[in-house]
């Protein structure tokens, strides 16, 4: 009798431990679910948004005030008087978006609260909000890291937390990169340690391109300088390989038929990327049948638009089958040297130190002094082609997470794009949202423009192409989910142990009686639905430290997530291995890793993420690829789901 | 194509980290390339000899000023 009531307690006790778990879970998926409100819903949530962030997500004693555009400041100086505070502007880049961060004396959330209301009363501030902290993403400890406003504007840290470039090769064709110890040339620190492929140098003809000049160094530095090294600044696309071509002279002057050669020989020789921050206004036929001959090898060239500020792009960029860059400054706007015109694709962060006078307004990377070769600085340049190797370094990032052809990153990078003319610029990790100028627009209306009405007409500006480049626009726009936060993982987990519990539950009793839940199968669950996790603790940063159904696969590749790691098909092949055998131990991990692939799969059915391989469903084509994956993702889901159930009715010593 | 003179003032640029531009007392304007040595001081007033490459040529500049290779040069 007594023996017969603790089995009915120890059952009711599963039963709420699976209830609140489940709950639990639910409400994580809700919450990815509706996370992304409509923007016209924010302001009434924001009391409701700032409750939701607990006190470590906060900044103690920082809050950020975002003026109306237009106030200098002069003028802030004034209005916070009456708040008793001192705000300064968040970076270079809050110059003209009027976005101030301070301290605040207030000491208790209520005082907090008051001031932030008495401060978001005044008639010239948009918004006041706590400071909040962005801890998801991954920081590097790069020194200088903190002066690339550049890298904040284009999403560059959330990015990292899903590609760095690895297994990409990007040809600098350029001036040389300093990457060897070679008679006076000298590897610049930063990029000691970087990846290079064999090179060539068509100016002296030798296979040893040393930069002699210092502007192929600061291109080939923003693309992949050597990231997490405790030395100088960060580069875009750190993990990828860096081809280094030296076309150009020591006064950083070329020819055609050395470029055109250049083209070919990149192409030929496995890059993915061409990054030719260089051109002039003349035509050459050669040139031309280069870029064409590149791009139909699968190559994507990027080019500088050109430094003329005015309405003319330069050749190669416009050139067919180029892409064209085009140059912004931290305000957002088209930096006044940028050239432009109908052939341009997109626009990134070049620098605009003309505009401000102020030296770290430009573009910062390590580079050699051109008077002295072997001696390495850290400089600020500005130029489109500064704003080139930026697009180059996203590509890289966009192959990396699989993208399978020129095409699908060309796509993903337009569609990505910010639209200036849209308002919010979310180009901040340190701070919610940083709002483009009202200048920026103004700017472009002003401007001779494709479309009579409008700075976008059809989607497209002369000045900025497709819009502005993001690196989390763009992976997006490919199908792969960026994390916004790590609750997210977390959610997998415990989804993965509610039905851990669900399918011990609903096993027939005398099998249950046979399954213990060992420590085996818990590791398979955390492994397949956070990936493996260990790994950057042990020193080790990995791309597989994320949840197993987003491993990349790019020789199969696809765009999107694809779909062997984002379907049963892993957890069915180890099950097929482990059903009958009498490896205990086999089984469990089969069964653990069902339960965390079933866990992530209906984590990734509501992150709006789309599965490649599909015929059907095109990445990125808006709702009818996200339901046809999404329908993927629970079908699978539940395959790995009554799999793990199956392989739990196995007795544990195995079939006899 | 045969070396010409050109009178003008240096002036240096600062986009792409830099290069140097002569622009003559006519307005045009030259990138320089060659024996810019003696050259790269803003506001110098020079006397220029040397070939002019045709109109844009590639270079770090992504202009469309012709280059001028410099031969010689002296200060005015």
């Amino acid at each position: 009798m007594s023996l017969s009531t603790a089995s009915v307690r120890a059952r009711i006790a599963s039963v709420v431990f699976f209830a609140s778990l489940t709950a639990l879970a639910l409400s994580f998926a809700a919450s990815l679910l509706f996370g992304g409100a409509p923007e016209a819903e924010l302001e009434p949530a924001q009391a409701a948004i700032d409750r939701a962030f607990s006190q470590e997500d906060l900044v103690a004693g920082w809050i950020a005030v975002d003026f109306a555009d237009g106030v200098d400041k002069a003028r802030y100086d004034e209005i916070e008087k009456s708040w008793g505070i001192d705000v300064e502007f968040n970076s270079a880049a809050s110059v003209n978006t009027a976005l101030t961060i301070g301290r605040v004396p207030a000491d208790t959330p209520e005082a907090l609260d008051a001031l932030l209301d008495k401060i978001r009363a005044h008639p010239e501030v948009e918004h006041a909000e706590p400071l909040f902290r962005y801890a998801a993403s991954f920081v590097p400890d790069d020194p200088l890291f903190e002066k690339q406003w550049n890298f904040e504007m284009i999403g560059l840290t959330r990015a990292w937390d899903v590609s760095r470039g690895e297994g990409v090769t990007v040809a600098v064709i350029d001036t040389g990169v300093a990457y060897e110890d070679r008679d006076e040339f000298r590897a610049v620190p930063d990029l000691r340690g970087a990846r290079f492929a064999p090179g060539y140098d068509f100016v002296n003809d030798d296979a040893h391109a040393n930069d002699d000049h210092g502007h192929g160094t600061h291109v080939a530095g923003t693309i992949a300088q050597r990231t997490d090294n405790g030395e100088g600044v960060a580069g875009v696309a750190f993990e990828a390989t860096l081809m280094p071509i030296k076309v150009l002279d020591m006064n950083g002057m070329g020819n055609s038929a050395d470029i055109a050669e250049a083209i070919r020989w990149a192409a030929d020789h496995g890059a993915r990327v061409l990054n030719l921050s260089l051109g002039g206004g003349g035509y050459s036929k050669i040139m031309a049948d280069a870029v064409a001959y590149a791009a139909d090898k699968g190559a994507l060239v990027v080019c500088a638009a050109g430094n003329g500020g005015r309405a003319k792009v330069e050749y190669p960029a416009a050139y067919p089958g180029a892409l064209a860059v085009s140059a912004i400054g931290p305000s957002g706007r088209l930096a006044s040297y940028s050239s432009y015109g109908p052939q341009v694709a997109i626009s990134a962060p070049g620098g605009d130190i003309r505009a401000s006078g102020v030296a770290e307004h430009g573009i910062l990377q390590n580079t050699i002094r051109r008077e002295a070769v072997g001696q390495s600085h850290y400089a600020f340049y500005q130029g489109t082609s500064m704003a080139t190797p930026h697009v180059a370094g996203v590509a890289a990032l966009l192959f990396a997470a699989g993208a399978p052809d020129a095409d699908a990153v060309r796509q993903a990078l337009f569609q990505g794009a910010k639209k200036p003319r849209s308002g919010i610029f979310d180009a901040s990790p340190r701070v919610a949202q940083v709002k483009s100028t009202a200048n920026a627009s103004a700017d472009d209306t002003s401007a001779t423009e494709i479309g009579a009405s409008g700075a976008f007409a059809g989607g497209r500006s002369i000045r900025h192409g497709h819009g502005v480049l993001d690196a989390i626009g763009a992976l997006k726009a490919l199908g792969i989910p960026v994390d916004r936060s790590p609750g997210v993982r977390f959610a997998a987990l415990v989804l993965a142990l509610a039905l851990l519990f669900l399918a011990r539950l609903t096993l027939p009793s005398d099998k249950r009686r046979a399954r213990t839940v060992g420590l085996t199968i818990v590791f398979g669950a955390a492994i397949a639905s956070l990936g493996l996790f260990f790994m950057p603790w042990i020193g080790c940063p990995s791309r597989l430290a994320m949840p197993m159904v987003r491993w990349p696969l790019p020789l199969i590749g696809g765009a999107g997530m694809n779909a062997v790691f984002g379907s049963a098909l892993i957890p069915f092949v180890l099950g097929f291995f482990t059903h009958a055998g009498r490896c205990r131990l086999g089984r469990e991990l089969a069964i653990g890793l069902s339960l965390g692939f079933a866990g992530a799969l209906l984590v990734e059915a509501f992150s709006g993420a789309t599965i490649a391989l599909l015929p059907f469903a095109t990445p990125g084509s808006g709702w009818f690829a996200a339901t046809i994956s999404a329908v993927w993702f629970v079908a699978n889901a539940c395959l790995s789901f009554l799999l793990a159930r199956a392989l739990m009715g196995v007795p544990e010593g195995g079939r006899r | 194509m045969s070396a010409q003179t050109f009178r003008g003032t240096i002036r240096r640029e600062d986009l792409s980290g830099g290069y140097l531009v002569l622009i003559t007392d006519d307005g045009h304007r030259y990138l320089l390339g060659g024996a810019t040595k003696a050259l790269r001081e803003e506001g110098l007033r020079v006397e220029v000899q040397g070939e002019v490459l045709g109109e844009g040529g590639p270079s770090i500049a992504v202009t469309s000023d012709p280059i001028l290779r410099v031969t010689g040069s002296k200060r005015l």
